[in-house]
């Protein structure tokens, strides 16, 4: 049967390697008879049910995981804003010219934290999460992560372009002015 | 101490189909049976949660046997109830009884 592979690493996801194997090898029995189609349909709704089960009878500590993350990227969060803010405030009383916020320099600023909370939150959620139980919690944060760094990607731009027009509008009250040897 | 652990409908009925089973209970045919005795085809999903919660109660223990090529090379995972369980289907089954009695159900007869 194609891909049983992948059933097996989608109900890994929910319980141990070794279960998970032998719980497809049962399903595969199964489908010897049954066909394909309710093997797919066993394994989803195996994987789903025991990803339930993780979810509903540890409740209090996947909330406490959660929150614990939350905590984790809003310090994080705050940390980079802080820097960002004197960054800005030292570029700026220093040279006098704004930022050039296109500046692979700055993208790579301004994606930092998704990388390092991501990477907090994976640490906390291995020191405190018995592996099974964290599962249900990683596509959320990936989800959230994702849309983080879309969201951030869309602010850069945004600030790239007021910043560009600004330098625009500098420019052209420049031009205004004659030059000095003209006069 | 600790309370003995309460057992639901579907545990009682996954327990004594290991117990019917012997040494050759594992899923399909714990499956199989439940089905034979019941008339209930069990969902894959509910009988591996079930098997999962009653190790995880310490009522059954597993063991893996040998990869078979049937199952592209994957072990079975044979389960048998300890005497942690065994202690618990029988006052499960005990409390039934109890209750049955002098219910006058039809086909049940009760010494």
């Amino acid at each position: 049967m194609p891909n049983v592979n992948v059933a097996e690493r989608i109900l890994a996801l929910v319980t141990t390697g070794d279960r998970a194997a032998s719980i497809v090898g049962d399903l595969m029995e199964g489908a010897a008879t049954r066909g394909v189609f309710w093997f797919w349909f066993g394994a989803s709704r195996t994987a789903a049910s025991l990803l339930w089960r993780n979810v509903a009878e540890e409740t209090g500590r996947l909330t406490r995981l959660a929150f614990l993350g939350l905590a984790v990227y809003i310090g994080v969060e705050l940390v980079f804003t802080g820097l960002s803010g004197l960054a800005f405030f030292g570029a700026i009383m220093g040279s006098g010219h704004p930022l050039h916020l296109d500046s692979i320099g700055w993208k790579l600023w301004f994606a930092a934290p998704v990388v390092v909370s991501s990477l907090f939150i994976g640490v906390v959620m291995y020191s405190n999460g018995s592996g099974r139980g964290s599962v249900g919690a990683c596509p959320q944060a990936s989800l959230q992560h994702s849309l983080d760094t879309m969201r951030r990607v869309d602010e850069v731009r945004d600030q790239m372009r007021l910043t560009t027009r600004s330098l625009r509008g500098q420019r052209a009250d420049l031009s205004d002015f004659p030059p000095c040897s003209a006069s | 101490m600790r309370a003995a652990p309460s057992l639901g409908e579907f545990e009682q009925i996954v327990l004594l189909a290991i117990l019917r089973l012997g040494d050759s209970a594992y899923g399909v045919t714990i499956g199989a049976e439940i089905a034979a005795c019941t008339r209930r085809e069990p969902a894959p999903g509910a009988l591996y949660t079930t098997l999962d919660r009653l190790e995880d109660k310490g009522l059954v223990t597993s063991r893996l046997g040998d990869p078979t090529p049937q199952r592209g090379g994957r072990a079975k995972r044979y389960f048998v109830l300890n005497s942690k369980g065994l202690a618990a289907i029988t006052r499960a089954q005990q409390s039934y009884r109890r209750l049955l009695e002098g219910c006058g159900l039809p086909g049940l007869t009760y010494a």
